[in-house]
């Protein structure tokens, strides 16, 4: 014990220990002024421990976040505990040349005669977030890839079914003049309903199978046009195309093009319900060519529109949700985006830009 | 040349079996069908089809190891393989190609199918 005191009151051996520790440490005043750093916080943030001592903490802050911190400042003094800072968020340090880097922060608060006094205790994350990041993206892949040989089983088990019942379905069609019209209203029935649930089984597939990109020069308007011809409009739907560059050619997957753009079509329907006007606008500017799918339905709602692309997020009441995330990864893997376009007092426009051969 | 054309169906499910047998009577061909590689290799032998279509994914033997043990016992036959796997949205075409054999999609775009056959087996 006297051993333990005795050491508890040598200075210079907290100074060691201090200056000792992996993470930075950095003693700042109520009005944000740094009164102490430790060698580790020198090196994470490039300043001499002679710039750091009065240096206000606002300036290791990103600039962007500079503002807030004052207010967070007088928070933590009105009421101290010793908690992480902004838990569950990332945060990020600056150092003396305006590079960023990101930080895990623990706030104490530490009682001195001459008043209180805040400790940060500082780590550089980068290598926890690079690890977490591959961790995610681990994960990712497995959830895909067993996804996948879900989806493989349900469209074997699924489609044989729907292939007897659609040659059944054409069977009786053959010879269906001996049907009454109820009687071939049915068989309408089962081919469309076939055709859904099918659709339901493409989805799926589409979204877990990983099909490499195909690039190949083509005129932009002819995928437009395949699109529309693969996916007609209901008959009280009006679809329109505009644009003065439909002669604009890109490079890129067509067949994906064509996928992206049918689901784009597909939702314009559904969300008129098949009755209405859906636009297809197609533009160039600073050689990026623009594709604005819209329709005068009701809009996507607010507070539902980050949440769109996201896999297995609908609003309908079929389908899995997937058409929008499989639509976006195909703009992406084509050097493309894809994102929905707010504007007041009109229904849902999607945007698509891709970039265009010069 | 027979007056009938003759068609060999592989499958291992017994629903396509008889309903693609059922179709392609009564669209006038002869048809046979065989449950796997195996049994369609025999049949092939007595039957000599004219077009055999297959389903790719059996036990066993795949179509694809089917069609080309079928064909080195006679190479004029005609094909045609089915999928399940096909991830095309049913408003594309189910067609892609294999080997210069054509590959559909099931369920069967059966207006693709005839039109195939008509053009593979011209006598008919």
């Amino acid at each position: 014990m006297s051993l333990d005191n005795k050491l508890f009151q040598d200075e210079s051996l907290f100074k060691l220990v201090v200056d000792a520790s992996p993470a930075a440490m950095l003693i700042a005043n109520r009005e944000g002024a740094i009164v102490l750093a430790n060698q580790q916080a020198v090196e994470y943030f490039g300043y001499s421990r002679e710039e750091l001592l009065g240096l206000r903490i606002e300036s290791l802050i990103p600039q962007a976040h500079r503002r807030d911190h004052a207010a967070h400042r007088a928070h933590f003094f009105g009421s101290p505990t010793t908690r992480p800072m902004a838990l569950g968020r990332d945060l990020y340090a600056c150092r003396k040349d305006g590079s960023e880097f990101p930080v895990d922060i623990s706030l104490h608060p530490i009682q001195t005669n001459s008043g209180l006094l805040v400790l940060a205790n500082i780590l550089d994350s980068t290598d926890r977030l690079r690890a977490k990041q591959a961790e995610e993206a681990k994960n990712a892949m497995e959830r895909l890839s067993m996804l996948g040989q879900v989806a493989g089983g349900v469209a074997h088990e699924i489609r044989t079914p729907l292939c007897v019942i659609g040659n059944a379905a054409y069977f009786l069609e053959m010879f269906s003049q001996e049907l009454d019209s109820e009687g071939k209203d049915c068989i309408g029935e089962i081919k469309r309903e076939v055709a859904k649930a099918n659709g339901i089984v493409s989805e799926l597939l589409e979204y877990t199978r990983d099909t490499p990109v195909q690039p190949a020069q083509f005129i932009v308007v002819n995928a437009v046009k395949n699109a529309m011809k693969s996916c007609p409009p209901p008959s009280e739907t009006q679809l329109h195309v505009h644009g003065d560059h439909l002669d604009v050619c890109i490079n890129a997957d067509q067949a994906q093009i064509e996928r992206l753009l049918m689901n784009l079509l597909r939702n314009a329907y559904q969300a008129i319900e098949g009755k209405g006007t859906v636009r297809v606008e197609l533009d160039v500017e600073d050689h990026l060519l623009r594709i604005d799918v819209s329709d005068d339905g009701p809009g996507v709602a607010k507070g539902l529109e980050s949440r769109l692309f996201e896999p297995l997020f609908t609003t309908k009441s079929t389908g899995f949700g997937l058409g929008l995330a499989v639509s976006r990864r195909y703009a992406e893997r084509n050097g493309g985006t894809l994102s929905y376009l707010s504007i007041p007092q009109r229904g849902a426009t999607f945007r698509l830009t891709l970039p265009v051969v010069r | 040349m027979p007056a009938t054309a003759r068609i060999l169906v592989v499958d291992d499910d017994e629903g396509i079996r008889l309903s693609l047998g059922r179709l392609l009577r009564a669209k006038g061909y002869e048809v046979a069908v065989a449950a796997d590689g195996k049994s369609a290799i025999e049949t092939a032998r007595t039957l000599q089809p004219d077009f055999t279509i297959l389903d790719i994914r059996m036990p066993n033997m795949d179509g694809i190891e089917t069609l080309k043990l079928m064909r080195a016992e006679r190479p004029t036959i005609q094909a045609m393989f089915m999928t399940a796997y096909s991830a095309s949205n049913p408003e594309t075409s189910h067609t892609t190609s294999r080997d210069d054999v054509r590959v559909l999609g099931k369920p069967l775009d059966l207006e693709v199918l005839w039109e195939l056959l008509r053009t593979s087996i011209p006598a008919h």
